[in-house]
């Protein structure tokens, strides 16, 4: 479904990713580990188009789609929830999920689609009028992954879906997430919590300094010794 | 030979007429080179000409009515305009890009108004005449003639020339450049951005008195016209097209742009127009300057031969280390909100002296908060922190860097546009004993320090590998490197205890070894060191001892192998499944 | 004495309209591209000279006339836009500043090539004798002037709140990246951004422009106002370009009554020093945090 073959980006001169190949199959959720600072983000926000590569390709179902604007990306089937619960801090929690479907043109959102994010997040509904800004830590993370929902992908890029949420948060996010990949939305996660991504993934990249270092089924790799050293070291 | 010319030109059938353009050359120069010392630091006075205005009426007002030779009463405009600058400066520094700008621009509107309506001192629009020319206490000595005014201006000009050229070529001009392009960094290597550019900022005014007070005694007529946006804006050419933050932008810029427009005088009715054409165009095509963009096509402007260093010199004073017991660094209960959300919760940390000490948790727990309040970039809520049992609370980042408190950053921890050996060097700025004069003045005692600093520079690249790449640009470095170079500019100030922010992101494990031996080494020579660090082989092969944060709490504390065998770190910081099992 | 007080205060009013007018349309090109636009006046100048120009010197309908100058400032904003302050981003804050400066040399001695210095009055329909609502005595292209502004005012805010691209732009401002990711084409929010706000700057200069008079340097002051009405208001801040406009419209009109006519222009920004003296550390500005 999605391809990327020795993508390579740099910021200025500084080359951040070298030459990353990976692969995304239709109704996976592969998952993107690695320390802070391995590149995984950046690969995130190369494939949806806000950073462009230097050099390699991004094939998305045939077409490709490196070089491409954001928006372009997005038309084609690729919505990417950001790291750090980015939200529209002054729309309310509605305006911020029409602001999802924005690329579906017309007057705003589809009511089935409205109604599928209540569905997910019953906390959303309640808090339809209220501004983004206000809403805790964990329902901003919900309108985060609803509102990249809204336009209907057929491939979720979430980046850091549990980063700085409680517990339970972190549960509720989860089980969305799963429930997500139930109605064949294939998902590419980037995750620091190693052991939990790699419970719920099919498959599994190990990324260190911009490279891709480890592939492979998450069921090998969560008693790989090797992710568990870079973990937790020792 | 420049110099020769310069002095010759009036004997060598240079009319009168070229004299007064080369005189109106000189005039902007004194301008624009006050401006380009301000914009070095990257505040960008577009109310500029009102300083011009105030030296130009205070020093023909003076001389009109109290008689006074205007070679005092433009001494006397010069000191006034440089006291108006350092008002509004105290008023405005604060602000920072548009807002500077817009309330530099209505300064100089509110001045121009002034001057228009208050008809009993400058006469209106009508102007003020009959300013006396310049002379020495007799008719006899009075300056008549274009040459005379012009060896006056070369003089000035000249001096000026001097002047920016060792404020910028200094540690004052590394300043101003650091607080352009990283001001966080700047202060934390014991920068205060407040002074520096209040420097500039008074400086440049002086500089614009002298300008106005030459103006009046030359042309011995006023109008408010002085004040006018077109004036700022011509200013503001010759700086931008000339080349910004270059010593000879400015110089550059002013005599193309004063004889320019005299070119296009065959076009009189297109002037302007052509004007702002040509301005437009280098605005795109060339942002950097006419003299940027020469030296490129000359091929000068190569780095300067980095000075030999020993490399084993040793980097740390004796004075550093405050000797005694008791804490490096304390954090006393410090909580930090923000909105409702307490990012750092009763927070106590105790740094032992010659300790390290690894601050982990998950992303968001809020170890660069407590970073941020122990380097004094976030105020604390409540709560206190001590640094050799001072309490430092509330005080301003570079006064903590002073004290030898200082902090590599996480993502910005170098100057990008510098090379690197002027990154190091710019953070030796706390050890200068040296005063503005001597350095004005390019003293023995200045060339010797300025000579010892390159040394502690070099030799500081030497320690962390880099001595190769010190006239590379900061940002040409490779991701590793530019964390090395962090960890010079943080060890540059002489520092005692140093706060690492996730040094090891994004080195590969080559790399992460040598920055791990590197802080071995830092240690070894007794500082105390506080690190964030995500890379658990750094953690847990390296520190005394780990504190782990989650939610802004201190969990859990204790060494590297207590750590790694506590539940409750595991789940907070591992992740673990069981989260699945309740899904 | 208070009849006095009511008639400066509304005509006050009217020109704080146009002020506000100028204000938004600097204040949303600022707060969602980052540039301060110093062309500003130059547009706020070609707007009255459209409507000169249409109506006076061509004869089209004097409303149809005054819709087709508005619509065609905002056209060249759009184009300015397109061809240069595209090219300028990503570079320092000084540098697009500086284009737009040099935009504005180029707009106001073309003005003076084109149509001369000299001043000119727009003859509009309008009758000269004032509409007297008890104390208070307006003459009728004054009460056009004011209506419109309020209508333009109320309708930019409908637009930014109601529309699509209203939507955009509001996201944009808010966290352009994330803008991007819903899909947003930030370049064609960026461009219509400073149309609109060209084209609103247009529209105060052809309102005000038929009430006093027409000439190239007009738009100098009114630019240096509307950069007092945003400082005022906070850069990007709607409301507070409103606010600000009002606020210096009033106060303009009682310190001229009150004070003297002379100092009336320096009001705005004695006000803002005044401001930066309670609030050193800045109007609406917030610390960022290093990382």
């Amino acid at each position: 479904m999605l391809t990327l073959e020795g993508v390579t980006v740099a910021y200025g001169a500084v080359e951040v990713l070298h030459g990353v190949s990976l692969r995304v199959d239709e109704g996976e959720m592969v998952c993107l580990l690695g320390a802070n600072g391995a590149g995984k983000s950046t690969t995130v926000r190369t494939i949806s188009g806000l950073l462009r590569p230097r050099a390699g390709t991004i094939t998305f179902l045939g077409e490709r789609l490196d070089g491409r604007p954001a928006h372009a990306v997005l038309t084609r089937g690729i919505a990417q929830c950001p790291e750090g619960r980015r939200i529209f801090p002054e729309m309310t929690v509605r305006e911020n999920l029409e602001m999802g479907a924005y690329v579906r043109g017309g007057a705003g959102a589809r009511p089935e689609d409205l109604e599928r994010a209540f569905h997910h997040f019953p906390r959303l509904e309640e808090r339809a009028g209220q501004l983004g800004g206000t809403l805790s830590g964990g329902e901003q993370q919900m309108l985060a992954i609803a509102r990249a929902l809204m336009s209907g992908p057929r491939l979720l890029l979430l980046d850091e879906p549990s980063l700085g949420l409680a517990p339970t948060m972190v549960a509720t996010v989860f089980r969305v997430i799963r429930e997500i990949r139930r109605q064949g939305v294939t998902v590419l996660m980037v995750e620091q919590n190693a052991a939990l991504a790699l419970q719920m993934a099919d498959r599994a990249y190990v990324m260190e300094s911009g490279r891709i270092a480890l592939g492979g089924p998450a069921k090998d790799l969560l008693h790989n010794a090797d992710i568990r050293r870079a973990y937790l070291g020792g | 030979m420049i110099l020769v010319v310069v002095l010759a030109l009036p004997f060598v059938g240079v009319d009168d007429y070229y004299l007064h353009l080369l005189i109106m050359a000189g005039l902007f120069y004194l301008l624009a080179a006050g401006m380009n010392l301000l914009l070095a630091a990257g505040q960008l006075n577009l109310g500029h000409t009102a300083f011009f205005g105030i030296g130009a009426y205070t020093s023909g007002l003076l001389a009109v009515h109290s008689g006074i030779s205007p070679l005092l009463t433009l001494p006397m405009a010069a000191v006034f305009t440089g006291f108006i600058g350092y008002l509004l400066g105290r008023l405005t520094l604060k602000l920072r890009g548009a807002y500077f700008v817009l309330v530099t621009v209505g300064f100089a509107e509110v001045i121009r108004l002034v001057a228009t309506n208050w008809m009993d001192l400058t006469q209106g629009p009508m102007g003020l005449a009959g300013i006396p020319p310049f002379n020495l206490g007799t008719e006899r000595w009075t300056l008549v003639s274009k040459r005379d005014y012009y060896y006056l201006m070369v003089v000035m000009a000249g001096g000026t020339l001097l002047l920016t050229a060792r404020l910028l070529g200094s540690r004052v001009g590394r300043a101003l450049a650091a607080i352009q392009s990283n001001e966080s960094l700047a202060e934390s290597s014991g920068i205060s951005a407040y002074s520096h550019t209040m420097l500039a900022m008074i400086v440049s005014c002086v500089l614009a008195g002298v300008a106005g007070g030459f103006y009046a005694h030359y042309i011995t007529f006023l109008s408010p016209e002085l004040f006018g946006f077109q004036n700022t804006v011509t200013m503001a050419v010759m700086v931008v097209a000339g080349g910004q933050g270059m010593v000879l932008g400015p110089a550059v810029g002013s005599l193309v742009f004063t004889f320019v427009p005299e070119f296009l005088r065959m076009a009189a009715f297109y002037r302007m127009l052509l004007y702002g054409i040509i301005l437009l165009l280098v605005v795109m095509y060339m942002p950097r300057g006419l003299v940027y963009y020469l030296r490129a096509i000359l091929g000068g402007g190569a780095p300067e031969p980095a000075a030999a260093a020993t490399a084993d010199r040793s980097f740390v004073s004796e004075a550093a280390l405050a000797s005694g017991g008791g804490a490096a660094l304390a954090m006393r209960e410090v909580t930090v909100r923000f909105g409702g959300l307490a990012a750092v919760d009763g927070l106590s940390l105790h740094l032992g002296r010659g300790e390290i000490l690894a601050l982990i948790g998950p992303n968001g727990a809020g170890k660069s908060t407590a970073f941020n309040v122990i380097t004094g970039f976030q105020p604390a809520d409540a709560g206190r922190v001590e640094f050799d049992g001072a309490d430092i609370t509330g005080l301003p980042p570079y006064r903590i860097a002073e004290r030898g408190l200082v902090r590599m950053f996480q993502r910005t921890s170098v100057f990008p546009e510098a090379p690197a050996l002027d990154n190091v060097l710019t953070a030796c700025h706390r050890l200068a004993r040296t005063r503005l004069w001597e350095l004005v003045l390019t003293t023995q005692a200045y060339r010797e320090e300025e000579r010892g600093h390159r040394e502690r520079a070099q030799g500081l690249l030497n320690f962390v590998g880099l001595g190769g790449k010190a006239g590379e640009p900061a940002k040409n470095l490779s991701c590793g490197e530019q964390r090395l170079l962090g960890l010079a500019i943080a060890l540059a100030p002489d520092p005692s205890v140093l706060l690492l922010d996730e040094p090891a992101a994004g080195l590969n494990a080559v790399e992460t070894e040598q920055l791990m031996r590197l802080i071995e080494e830092i240690r070894g020579h007794g500082l105390s060191v506080l690190l964030v660090e995500h890379d658990m082989k750094l953690v847990m092969g390296m520190c005394d001892r780990v504190m782990v944060l989650n939610y802004g709490v201190k969990i859990a504390e204790g060494t590297p192998a207590e750590i790694q065998r506590h539940p409750e770190v595991i789940r907070a910081y591992l992740g673990s499944g069981e989260i699945l099992a309740d899904a | 004495m208070i009849a006095e007080l009511v008639q400066h205060i509304v005509n006050g009013l009217i020109v704080g309209g146009g002020y506000a007018l100028m204000g938004i349309g600097l204040t949303l090109i600022f707060g969602i591209m980052r540039v301060v636009n110093f062309a500003h006046g130059e547009f706020f100048m070609m707007g009255a000279f459209f409507l000169f120009t249409l109506f006076s010197l061509w004869g089209v309908n004097f409303f149809a006339a005054s819709v087709l100058s508005v619509l065609g400032v905002g056209v060249v904003g759009a184009v300015v836009e397109r061809l240069i302050l595209r090219r300028l981003r990503e570079t320092p804050i000084e540098i697009p500043m500086l284009a737009t400066v040099a935009l504005s040399v180029i707009i106001q001695n073309a003005a003076i090539l084109i149509w001369d210095p000299s001043p000119k009055t727009i003859k509009h329909v309008f009758s000269p004798l004032p509409l007297t609502l008890g104390p208070v005595h307006v003459v009728s292209i004054r009460v056009f002037a004011g209506l419109v502004a309020v209508a333009l005012i109320v309708g930019s805010h409908l637009l930014i709140q109601k529309t699509r691209i209203g939507r955009a732009m509001r996201a944009t401002f808010q966290d352009t990246d994330m803008a991007r990711l819903a899909g947003v084409d930030v370049d064609k929010v960026y461009m219509f951004t400073f149309g609109f706000g060209a084209a609103l700057a247009g529209a105060s200069g052809a309102l005000l422009g038929a009430v006093f008079w027409v000439y190239p340097a007009m738009g100098d002051l009114a630019a240096l106002k509307s950069f007092a009405v945003v400082i005022m208001g906070g850069l990007g801040n709607f409301l507070g370009a409103i606010v600000g406009g009002l606020l210096l419209g009033v106060s303009e009109s009682l310190g001229a009554g009150y004070i003297s006519s002379g100092y009336k222009d320096a009001i705005g920004f004695v006000l803002i020093i005044l401001l930066l003296l309670w609030r050193p550390q800045g109007l609406f500005g917030k610390k960022v945090l290093p990382r």
